[in-house]
């Protein structure tokens, strides 16, 4: 080994966790920064190690494990190992139970089994169910009571997950890359998770919501006519899942799990993350509530149904939100017009006016492949910037990366600096989400300039040399 | 009738015609899982009648039907029906990703006939345990 260079160093294993985890289309290096908590150089001085060790390559700007690795699948189940002991114990003793009637049916070697879902997420439910894949070439009659009666078992051969996994089952890709591999003989599950391409088919995903969401919805209502309060509230959290669900992907988003569904939105949409929240929050089951969560239920529906591609500006979003610099600025201003402004050009800059209150304010939209965490990107980018009264810098910072997993916060020294200059600086997270409250007529024209022109960005990290 | 008894049955019975529900449309899996907690309300009603706490594990409350029916609180069929939905409740129950992936779930046949037979027999336990409330 070279000297000085371990795997066991905190930072390596952290690294070494994200690139598992991003499976062979590996991470860039700034990408894995945002992940791990690290800073970019300290994630580069991980990939070096690891890359001197032989556990990682790189392709061009992306760095992924060496596949076939045999110690990357050793060091993936240490991890595992860790993220098993930090459950809590009511998880690991029903997770125990099924690992131990397993074993007495299928044999120590003939089975494996991953837990999964919101029990082991990064931000644990207390667990009404705890999911768990068991595969074992013929699970056979298999059936398990635990004391709790919380495992929720799924079964399968390895053949059939890795036929599923090859067709792109957003189920399985999820389930095997994101989940607790418990046992795993001859490292079957680990190599998968390594080396197996991750296509998932969207199409075939949403269709598979969309047909859960009407199995779902048949039960809510039927436990709802039967004045089943407490059933029909059971169902209304899964719909609003479910829904949250299928919204997250049409925005090239992968939904995580059911905890971590309400920071996805808050991150992307304010007004959809209140309603998602109004509608899974805990209250008790009376026919009053009942009656107002039903309400909030049709008008969720409502809203996602709306901020989707069945409304044709969301598209202008979404470009907004994942386009290069000139995609982003024209997506910008296509919106703003298709919701009753005047636009007027000039340079790299866009006035925009309420032609009802005429208030208005002048834009400039900044598609980056970095964040404005950075104090050069940032600093750069205020010297390069237009001026003028209630200028705003619309930033959309790590284009490449999902919208969800991006930093939007700004370096404490660009954000004095903006000040200075009286640059007001918008994410485009914030602009997105005050763009969907247009969309749904939660805020007039003028409330929304008035908005972005009081808005403060989150401010996070050291200002920097 | 205590408050916490009334509730409970309450629940039960709220749960027993959304089962009745699923068996008229012929939908036997959620017939079944609906009957669980049905069951299991009038399970801590009785345990409080025979002086113990409502319990909130899944074993308790079917080992206090049991007292019940050693002590003739309940049938011996009435006690048979818990038993059976309890054995039928993790296989029955609606998995949001069934349809999403295709794994196989292990095969268990639930025929509409014996769930209507399970749900006149659960009905009839939550009927007795509304006694003892």
């Amino acid at each position: 080994m070279p000297e000085g260079k371990t795997i066991s160093n905190t930072k390596n294993l952290k690294v070494l966790r994200e690139l598992i985890m991003a499976g062979p289309d590996g991470l860039s290096a700034s990408h894995a920064a945002i992940l791990s908590g690290l800073s970019t150089p300290s994630v580069f001085r991980a990939f070096r190690e690891l890359l001197e060790l032989g556990i990682v390559e790189n392709i061009g700007s992306v760095w992924r494990v060496m596949p076939g690795n045999l110690y990357a699948e050793k060091a993936a189940g240490l991890l595992d190992a860790e993220r098993y002991m930090m459950l809590e114990s009511l998880v690991r003793q029903e997770i125990a139970q099924v690992e131990r009637k397993a074993t007495g049916h299928f044999g120590l070697n003939g089975f494996a089994l991953v837990a999964f879902g919101s029990s082991i997420g990064e931000e644990p439910l207390e667990a009404s169910d705890i999911d768990i894949l068991l595969v074992a070439e013929d699970p056979g009659g298999f059936h398990v009571d635990t004391t709790q009666m919380k495992a929720s078992l799924s079964f399968s051969a390895y053949n059939e997950i890795e036929d599923m996994w090859r067709a792109g089952d957003q189920f399985v890709q999820t389930t095997v890359a994101r989940g607790i591999i418990i046992r795993d003989p001859g490292d079957r599950l680990a190599r998968l998770r390594i080396s197996a391409p991750r296509r998932v088919a969207a199409e075939q995903t949403l269709d598979a919501y969309i047909k859960s969401y009407n199995r779902e919805l048949e039960l809510y209502s039927r436990a709802y006519k039967s004045e089943n309060w407490e059933e029909a509230a059971r169902h209304r959290v899964k719909l609003a899942d479910n829904m949250t669900r299928q919204w997250l992907l049409r925005l090239k988003v992968q939904p995580k799990s059911r905890t971590e569904l309400a920071g996805q939105l808050k991150t992307l949409c304010v007004s959809l993350y209140n309603a998602f929240s109004d509608l899974t929050r805990e209250v008790p089951a009376t026919k009053r509530r009942a009656e107002k969560a039903d309400k909030a239920l049709w008008r969720y529906r409502f809203l996602t149904s709306l901020l989707s591609d069945e409304t044709p500006e969301f598209q202008d979003l979404l470009d907004l939100l994942y386009g290069d610099e000139q995609t982003a600025e024209i997506a910008a201003m296509t919106f703003l017009l298709s919701r009753g402004f005047q636009v007027a050009e000039k340079k790299a800059d866009m006035l925009v006016t309420d032609p009802d209150s005429g208030k208005s304010l002048t834009i400039e939209v900044k598609s980056l492949k970095t964040g404005l965490d950075k104090k050069n990107v940032g600093i750069y980018l205020l010297n390069r910037a237009g001026k003028g009264e209630n200028f705003c810098l619309v930033y959309n910072p790590y284009r490449d990366i999902p919208a969800d997993e991006r930093v939007f916060s700004v370096n404490p020294e660009v954000a004095r600096r903006a000040k200075e200059k009286g640059i007001r600086l918008i994410p485009s997270n914030v602009f997105f989400s005050k763009a969907c409250d247009l969309l749904i007529d939660e805020a007039s024209k003028s409330e929304w300039i008035e908005t972005l022109l009081g808005f403060t960005p989150e401010v996070a990290g050291k200002p920097g040399k | 009738m205590t408050k916490r008894g009334r509730e409970a049955i309450e629940k039960a019975e709220a749960y027993l015609r959304t089962s009745r529900s699923a068996l008229d449309e012929k939908d036997a899996h959620p017939a079944v899982l609906n009957m669980f907690p049905a069951c299991e309300y009038a399970a801590n009603v009785l345990r409080e009648y025979m002086g113990d706490k409502p319990s909130v594990r899944h074993d308790a409350k079917l080992e206090g039907a049991k007292r019940a029916y050693l002590k003739g609180l309940i049938t011996n069929e009435e006690y048979k029906a818990y038993e059976r939905v309890y054995q039928l409740k993790p296989l029955v129950q609606y998995d949001p990703y069934d349809s999403i992936h295709k794994t196989k779930k292990p095969k268990v046949k639930i025929d509409i006939e014996e769930a209507e037979e399970l749900f006149q027999a659960v009905e009839s336990l939550v009927g007795k345990s509304k006694k003892y409330a």
